[in-house]
């Protein structure tokens, strides 16, 4: 769907405060994936999701969407506008409307559908982020800050995209939080959008929810894969300044000492049942 | 980029200039804006012009650097140079275009208000450009303190510039957020008239808003907690002492303003 | 009941919770019990965690540690003074400490040795002994060397850092910390996670963490977990989490070999312990492997 293909990028570019960010990158999203994006806070990953949604145009290479590339149309906006949606971080803050069902309109309307259209989008994304009707006139200033965050994806995924992007989408929530945040963005993913790219600190959710991984390291592709192949290289990610989840770190240790486990373990139930099969068999 | 805004510009070297005291480098722009608005014979003109080249020089940032400060002003410059070629009167007509007429006084008149704004433009950001920001509030604080007596708030008006010095670039980086996650949303404030450009703010004006008052309500909370309690009995983490450069700052200031008192006095 | 401790009590408790109840009241005069009788003594020179989910009341507790809040009911004794005695205000604050959740909305002063100046200038604190503290607290957190950059320029880690400075500088027996991490990333948390080990176990500072991490509080000496306002479990890091039920139930995680372990427990491998960290975990199931090999 989404292909990135040689992506170089360099804020202020010519300057003498040039910053590069990207170094080609080489990426592709295909239907029905779900990647989860890590690296450390200037590793490139949120400019790699401003170059996916075409709010960035990169500085070399190409940004191909169904095929067709978007960097040689002047407003690559305009021709992802809707396809690809983009969800910023802390996305409450951007909150501005008098009611959450204007908020969420607000996305569509710009796109150029009618009134009518516009509200069956927003009553559509609402129910898919797990809200009522009765939120619908609520001022999206007095909800809770979990609700907030709901009503702001709610705003991207009533522009009915085939792939959203997530930044960060856990930051500041508890893990009941989080875990409802990864069941509704599973949920939309069922019933919506063909594809899903969240970026996240946490590799744990990584684990938990993506099923390939793209690993970024100061602007260029450290490596990607499943997320079992990824993790399997626990030592190039540790070289990286990253961790590998709990679990993984426990197997890695055992194995050192001498005892032998055949697959990547992520989950605590997995390593469980391992080491007691071991322990009985 | 909105980051990079920085009030003043602020020019980070060192010169005679950079190392003088603030309330010293403060009174001499008050002195200097007199001296401009006096001014009004060919010496006079001459005299501060000379001035304030001498203290471009010494203040040692480059002068491509300082004419770039003042990019802004060049248009209220023209400006005030047509109003005043054409509006200003006079009897020898120099020449007549349309139903204005240019006369020998009036391009006088223009040539030195132009004169008068782009030195004192230069002046003021000479201080801006050798002065950082926080050593420019504790100087107007320190000099505004006798003005307590008649009630004026001289600490809550440095506070407040201070803390706008300290957030104007955090609110610039928001605002920056703001407007790429509502442009994600299909927000267009580059296309359309002027009326649908205003209403393209509005998505980025009320979130700034919002978080700009729940910084400051937590600032405040943060600012009791460190017991700030306004400005009684407060120390303060920069001394300001005058040298000998400031001395012969003021004595060089004096210097002028007799300079141009004989002059009219003398009448030469 | 209120208001009296005795003095060797006085010597050992730093912060003193009795029966406290705050009820929060919105624009349409409706009350909402944050805080539900909470009893809690913190003792001089601990690492307590205070951990909960967003709305357990965690941080409205902390609030009334240095005087920000007042109970509606009950007692907060900071040093054997109650916080409902204005005049000692100052006092309080100056020995118990807060630093915020968001890094940003804490600094005031355009540049960091100017930042941490400002509480010691509220205090009128004289020049030289001013710039020494400054000094020395920017040495104990790792920022001297960027006193004079601007906080904006500064990462979200280094300008929790430069909030923490601005309380040491205040010389304070105790700091409390409102999530200091949820805004930072990994990099971020681990060094203010640092820095909180370090005011502990080096300047003998009584900490209070409010985390909803489980891995922050693992390394305190005492974790309090709360639920709707009221103190549910109050422990030993290891002993609160070995109770992986439960604290899954509160909406909180526990370490993920802590769930291995009480997994392998209850399929009645026979493992003793609690376990919070992967080293200690893979010995003692390296051990069992041993064993159950020979």
């Amino acid at each position: 769907m989404i292909e990135l293909i040689d992506v170089n990028y360099t804020y202020e570019d010519k300057t003498p405060d040039a910053a590069v960010a990207l170094k080609n990158v080489c990426f592709s999203v295909k239907e029905g994936e779900t990647w989860g994006v890590i690296g450390h806070t200037g590793s490139g990953k949120s400019t790699l999701t401003e170059i996916m949604s075409g709010l960035l145009k990169p500085c070399s290479g190409k940004v191909l969407f169904n095929g067709v590339d978007v960097t040689k149309e002047k407003n690559a906006t305009a021709v992802l506008k809707g396809k690809v949606g983009l969800v910023f971080q802390y996305p409450e803050h951007q909150l501005f409307e008098e009611s959450v069902i204007k908020d969420i309109c607000f996305g569509p309307k710009n796109m150029g559908f009618s009134s009518e259209e516009c509200l069956e989008k927003a009553r559509q994304a609402m129910r898919l982020v797990g809200l009522d009707e009765s939120y619908e006139n609520l001022s999206p200033f007095e909800i809770s800050g979990g609700e907030k965050r709901r009503v702001a994806i709610a705003g991207v995924v009533a522009m009915n995209p085939d792939v959203l992007i997530l930044d960060e989408p856990t930051a500041g929530l508890d893990p009941v939080g989080r875990d409802m945040l990864f069941e509704m963005l599973g949920n939309i993913k069922g019933k919506l959008c063909k594809s899903i790219v969240f970026v996240s600190h946490s590799m744990d959710d990584v684990a938990l929810f993506a099923d390939k991984v793209l690993v970024m390291n100061d602007g260029k592709v450290l490596t990607m894969g499943t997320v079992n192949e990824v993790f399997e290289k626990s030592a190039l990610l540790e070289a990286a300044g990253l961790d590998v989840p709990q679990v993984t770190r426990l197997i890695a240790r055992l194995k050192e000492k001498g005892h032998e486990f055949d697959s990547v373990i992520l989950t605590a139930e997995d390593a469980a049942e391992a080491i007691y099969n071991k322990l009985k068999g | 980029m909105l980051r990079d805004i920085t009030i003043g510009q602020y020019y980070n070297t060192k010169s005679s200039l950079h190392s003088l005291d603030p309330r010293c480098k403060l009174i001499g722009l008050l002195v200097m804006m007199v001296l401009i608005f006096v001014a009004h014979s060919v010496f006079e003109y001459a005299f501060v012009a000379i001035i304030t080249i001498a203290l471009a020089l010494l203040s040692k940032v480059p002068a491509m650097y300082i004419l770039k400060g003042m990019k802004p002003v060049w248009l209220i410059v023209a400006f005030t140079a047509v109003i005043n070629i054409f509006m200003g009167g006079g009897e020898e007509v120099i020449f007549t275009w349309w139903i204005f007429t240019a006369t020998k006084e009036s391009v006088l008149l223009a040539l030195s208000m132009m004169l008068r704004v782009v030195l004192l433009v230069m002046v003021s950001t000479l201080l801006t450009l050798t002065t950082s920001p926080t050593v420019l509030t504790s100087g107007l604080e320190k000099l505004l303190k006798p003005l307590e007596k008649i009630k004026f708030p001289s600490h809550e008006v440095a506070m407040m510039m201070s803390i706008a010095l300290r957030f104007i670039p955090t609110l610039g980086e928001e605002a920056e957020k703001i407007m790429k996650a509502q442009a994600a949303r299909g927000n267009d404030i580059e296309s359309g008239g002027i009326m649908k450009k205003i209403s393209g703010m509005i998505p980025l004006f009320v979130p700034l808003f919002i978080s700009a008052f729940r910084r400051a309500d937590e600032l405040a909370m943060a600012m009791e907690c460190r017991c700030y309690a306004g400005g009684c009995h407060r120390t303060s983490f920069r001394k300001l002492e005058y040298k000998k450069n400031d001395i012969v700052a003021f004595l060089l200031m004096v210097t002028a303003c007799l300079v141009i008192v004989i002059y009219r006095m003398v009448g030469f | 009941m209120q208001g009296i401790l005795c003095r060797s009590e006085r010597l050992m408790v730093m912060i003193k919770c009795e029966n406290v109840t705050f009820v929060y009241e919105n624009d349409e005069g409706e009350g909402k019990k944050v805080l539900d009788n909470i009893n809690l003594n913190i003792e001089k020179g601990s690492f307590v965690a205070i951990l909960g989910r967003n709305g357990s009341g965690k941080s409205t507790l902390a609030k009334h540690f240095n005087a920000v809040l007042t109970p509606t009911e009950g007692m907060v004794f900071i040093n054997g003074v109650s916080t409902r005695e204005e005049k000692k205000l100052f006092d309080i604050r100056r020995s118990v400490g807060m630093v915020f959740q968001n890094p940003d909305n804490q600094i005031v002063a355009t540049t960091v040795e100017e930042d941490v100046a400002f509480g010691l200038e509220n205090l009128g604190v004289p020049y030289d002994e001013m710039h020494e503290r400054v000094k020395i607290a920017l040495e104990s957190v790792g920022m001297y060397e960027q006193r004079r950059t601007p906080p904006h320029l500064l990462s979200g880690g280094q300008k929790q850092r430069v909030a923490i400075a601005g309380v040491i500088a205040m010389q304070p027996e105790c700091i409390v910390f409102d999530e200091p991490t949820a805004m930072l990333d990994p990099k971020g948390r681990k060094e203010v996670m640092e820095t909180i080990k370090k005011l502990n176990c080096e300047m003998g500072i009584t900490v209070v963490l409010i985390t909803h991490f489980m891995e922050e509080a693992a390394k305190a000496d005492r974790v309090v977990v709360m639920d709707k306002g009221r103190i549910v479990m109050d422990n030993s890091p290891g002993k609160v989490f070995s109770k992986v039920e439960e604290i899954t139930a509160l909406g909180l995680d526990v370490p993920q070999v802590t769930r291995v372990v009480n997994l392998l427990k209850k399929k009645g491998v026979d493992i003793k312990g609690e376990m919070l960290r992967t080293k200690e975990c893979a010995e003692a199931i390296d051990i069992l492997l041993k064993e159950r090999r020979n």
